[in-house]
This record gives C-alpha cells, structure tokens and sequence, in this order.
C-alpha cells in the first residue's frame, strides 16, 4: 500500500505534470477537476494529502474553490487529511484564507517541482506506509 | 469577585485569539516570502536564459559570411555584423544609430545614386521584400563594390518596425559573368562564318550530279547544318540579350496565321511520333503590332518544346485569344512536364527540369530564358502551370499594340 495524493486542478497541464512527479516518486495519484468531485472522492478514497488550486472555475462554471473544500475537509468534516493550497497568486491576503479554512501549507506554482515534493513529504513522509 | 475572575478568563481567552490570530498572519507573511522567493528564482533564471540567448544570436550574427544590417523605421542602423563591417570598411560603432541612407551610398551600373524609394532597404521600410536586386555599395574610402542583396520588413505585432538587409560582394560573379558573355558573343560569331561557308557549299552541291548515296548524305548534311544554324541563332541571341540594346520595331501581323504555320511545321516534323497536335483561335484573324523576332523566338521555344517533351501518343493543343488590350497564346501538352523542385527557376538561364534529359540529352536550357525576356521587351508576360508526368501549360500574354525600343541589335 502506498499513500494516496489527491490532484484538484482545472488545468490540464498542471494535473498531467504533477501526477507524473508524484507516481515517480511512489504515490497513489488520483486527479479531478471541480470541488464537488473532489469531496466525493475524498469521501470515498480517503486521501492522504489533497494537493487544491484556489480557482476551479475554468472548466465547470461556479466550481465551490479551493479555500471551501479546504474549510469541508478540515473544519465540516473535521478529517485528518493534510491540505496544501496550491496557488498562482501571491498574496498574504490569500495565504491568510488559506490558514483560516486550516490548510497545512501554502505554496506558488512555480517552475521548479523540488519546492512541493519537499512540501509533500514533510507533511506525510515518503510514498510507503510505515517509512 | 465572580465577575472579576470572568474578566480574567476573558482577557486569557481574548489573548489567546489574539495569539492564534498573530500566528495565521505570522504563517500568511511566511508563506507570502517563500513564494516570493520561488518566483524571484524564477525570474532571475530567466533573465539568465534571455542573456544567454542574445550571446548566441550574436555570435551566430558574427559567423554569417554574408553582410547583415538592419535599420529601425527612421533609418537608423541598428544592428550590423562582422561580415559588412569589412566589406563596407566601417566599424560598427561608427556607424550604430547614425542614418544608413546619410552613410552608405549606393549607386547603379552607370554610378549615378540610387534614388532613396527605390533602395531595397526603403522598399522593405514599407513593406515591400526585394530579392536578387544588385547595386555598387560605396565604401567608407569611396571604393566600391558590386553587391546582391536581400531585404525584408522586419514585422512585430503586425506593424513594421524596421528593415534588415543581406547583402553578398559579388566582384568574382561579375567578372565571370563579363568573361562568359564575351566567351558566348565571339563564339557564336565565329562558328557562323564557316556555317555559313559550308551551307553555301552545300547549296552548290545540290546542283551537282550525285547518286542516290550521295543525294542521302548531302541530305544529312543539310539537315545538320539547320540544327547548327538554329543552335548559332539561340546562342547570338542569348549574347545579344545579354549584352542589353534590343531593338523592338513592331509590325502588323495576323498572329493567328503567324501560330497556325509554326503548329503545321511541327505536324509535319511529328508525323511520325502520333501526336494529337490541335490550333484553335478564338477569331479567324487577329492583327497584332508586335516584333516579329522576338515572336519567333517565344513561339520557337514553347511551341517545339510541348512536341519534344511529349511521348508518343500525346496531345497538345494551342489555343489563341484576344485578351482585352492583349492576346493570350496558350500551349498545353501530356508530357513528362516539369518537376515541383525545378518550376522556380525554369525562366533562369541554363536552366534545365531535372527529368528533361530523359527525353532530350542535349538542350541549353537557353530557350526559356531567352522567350521571357522577349517576352518582356515585349510588354507581356510568360508563366506555366506543371504536374511532373501529367503535362505542362505554358501561358504567353502579349499586348496587341507593342512599343518600339531604340537598339543596336535585333532579335532573330
């Protein structure tokens, strides 16, 4: 068994390139688009770590955002499932959303992947259970 | 007593909020900083990148043998490499920002300037690309050189915001090309002097008793002679045109009759090969002002060509038409037609189709070369249409009423 990583992206592109970095380094990788269909994995996949971009907008309308899913899984459904928002915007006003609704991490898209796999990992530890 | 305790639990849990608060704002303003630092990186390996790139632009700027010069939209020299630097004797930081039409004249074959709307530089400034154009560039000590040059519009976002130009020294072409035209001129005169003996030879054998053997060779002789005869024409031809001065003196004649006898001599020479060889015009008669000549020469060339490069069993067929103020003389054939990759330059001098020596071993590749520019001193236009193997249609529109050029020289 290995720990499971929960991809929530609008972008295609940036679902493609992640679950490529995390499969390679061991991890169970699921992926979806929208918020709604992310509580409805989480609810019956139980994740270990859900990986959310703020926005979710572009493909389905009216998507609920990163920060609601954030605050359903921590605050509504009170799971111990670790949370990093994910996030093109840079800005202490967003960062602070983010903590409220009780994310673990708050991290920018940047080029380089090095900066969330280390994220990841200090978070929950490698790909294997009991490392 | 109660209410003072109460008070205190308050302050303890307002404090603590507080503290949580300061906490979350602590964690915002950390997470603002190491995202700022990732983009930062980011930027800082870009720029890194662009400095790298603009390195290798310009050191490939620098190995490119040709001169390369471009200019913003006011004229100014913006960019100029190694290579033009030593062909025009200026150094680059001369002449950065200075006006390249105020710096770098150019002059014409007869050394007078070119005119500033007609420099290809200028041209390209209004959006205009010109290729093959060659002028004398004048050196930063007044020498100067002949030189072929390229220029094209230099288009950011749909605007043009400038102009770059490669140009080549072409001294050694010149010189070649001066030495081939004399080669080609003295040559053909020369052949034609004893040509001209041994037709006259010929002529007075005809006259002379001979058996039936010999009545054959003197026929073989005779033909020989015309094939040598025409070969002379093209190549006095080619060197007339080359040395410029062609008279065009037009003449009314009946181009429909002028195409008709030219597509029945063919018949005849074909007969044997079973070509379906069809002329219709679309009016019995049509009165053309034209030089005969130069007629001859662009009928001489495209008309014998479609029989040539035609298999047998083929079909070709010539159409003429009035065409407003023109008339358009088309010539379609089933041949072997001219491949994709030789179609660009089949109107350039000695250029031959790559598949043409399967049917014909010994063609110049003069005849083309030699109807476009006819055709030009005509005042019309040639072109063609081709599918290797399928067939090719050539198109000739020439002006009912052509002008009179002065000249030395005519075209026979």
């Amino acid at each position: 068994m290995t720990k499971k990583i929960l991809l929530v992206d609008d972008r295609e592109n940036v679902r493609v390139t992640l679950r490529d970095i995390f499969e390679g380094e061991g991890y169970t990788v699921v992926a979806t688009t929208t918020g709604e269909e992310a509580l409805d994995i989480i609810d019956k996949e139980k994740p270990d770590l859900v990986l959310l971009d703020t926005e979710l907008d572009t493909v389905v309308p009216k998507s609920i955002n990163g920060f609601e899913v954030c605050r359903q899984i921590k605050q509504v459904r009170k799971l111990s499932i670790k949370v990093i928002i994910y996030t093109g915007t840079l800005g202490m006003i967003d960062a602070v959303k983010a903590r409220r609704m009780g994310a673990d991490d708050y991290i920018i898209k940047g080029e380089d992947p090095a900066v969330l796999v280390k994220a990841v990992k200090k978070l929950i530890g490698d790909a294997k259970y009991g490392k | 007593m109660e209410n003072r305790e109460k008070t205190t639990e308050q302050l303890k849990e307002d404090l603590r909020k507080t503290r949580e608060e300061l906490a979350i704002q602590k964690w915002g303003i950390e997470k603002t900083l190491e995202g700022m630092k990732v983009l930062v990186k980011e930027l800082i390996q870009k720029g890194e990148e662009a400095e790298k790139a603009k390195a290798q632009d310009e050191a490939l700027l620098a190995s490119i043998g040709d001169g390369v010069i471009a200019i913003d939209m006011d004229g100014r020299i913006i960019l100029m490499n190694k290579a033009a630097q030593t062909m025009l004797g200026w150094h680059p930081a001369e002449l950065l920002d200075k006006s390249f039409f105020e710096t770098i004249p150019i002059e014409d074959e007869k050394g007078k300037p070119v005119p500033l709307e007609q420099q290809p530089i200028s041209r390209a400034l209004v959006g205009t690309t010109t290729t093959g154009h060659s002028y004398y560039y004048i050196r930063k000590d007044k020498t100067k050189f002949p030189a072929a040059m390229v220029a094209t519009p230099v288009i950011i976002d749909k605007k043009i915001v400038g102009a770059i130009e490669v140009f080549r020294d072409i001294t050694k072409e010149k010189e070649i090309d001066k030495v081939k035209t004399e080669f080609v001129s003295i040559a053909s005169h020369q052949l034609r002097t004893p040509l001209i003996g041994i037709q006259w030879l010929a002529e007075l054998l005809k006259k002379e008793k001979l058996t039936d053997k010999g009545q054959e060779y003197l026929n073989d002789i005779r033909i020989s002679i015309q094939r040598l005869n025409k070969l002379v024409e093209l190549l006095l031809n080619v060197s007339r045109l080359e040395e410029g001065k062609i008279e065009i003196s037009p003449q009314s004649i009946d181009v429909v009759n002028f195409i008709k006898k030219i597509v029945d001599s063919l018949a005849i020479l074909n007969s044997k090969k079973r070509l379906s060889l069809t002329f219709t015009a679309d009016e019995p008669k049509i009165m053309a002002l034209t030089d005969v000549g130069a007629l001859q020469n662009i009928a001489q060339t495209i008309l014998p060509n479609a029989t040539e490069y035609t298999p047998e069993g083929g079909k070709i067929e010539v159409k003429i038409k009035k065409h407003g103020r023109m008339f358009l003389l088309t010539v379609s054939d089933t041949g072997i037609g001219i491949p994709k990759k030789d179609q660009g330059r089949m109107f350039q001098e000695f250029a031959r189709a790559s598949n043409a020596g399967r049917i014909k071993a010994a063609g110049m590749g003069l005849g083309l070369w030699i109807a476009k520019q006819a055709t030009e001193l005509l005042g019309g236009k040639i072109w063609f249409e081709s599918q290797e193997n399928r067939g090719t249609t050539f198109f000739v529109e020439l002006p009912l009423k052509s002008k009179s050029i002065d000249g030395t020289k005519k075209l026979v």
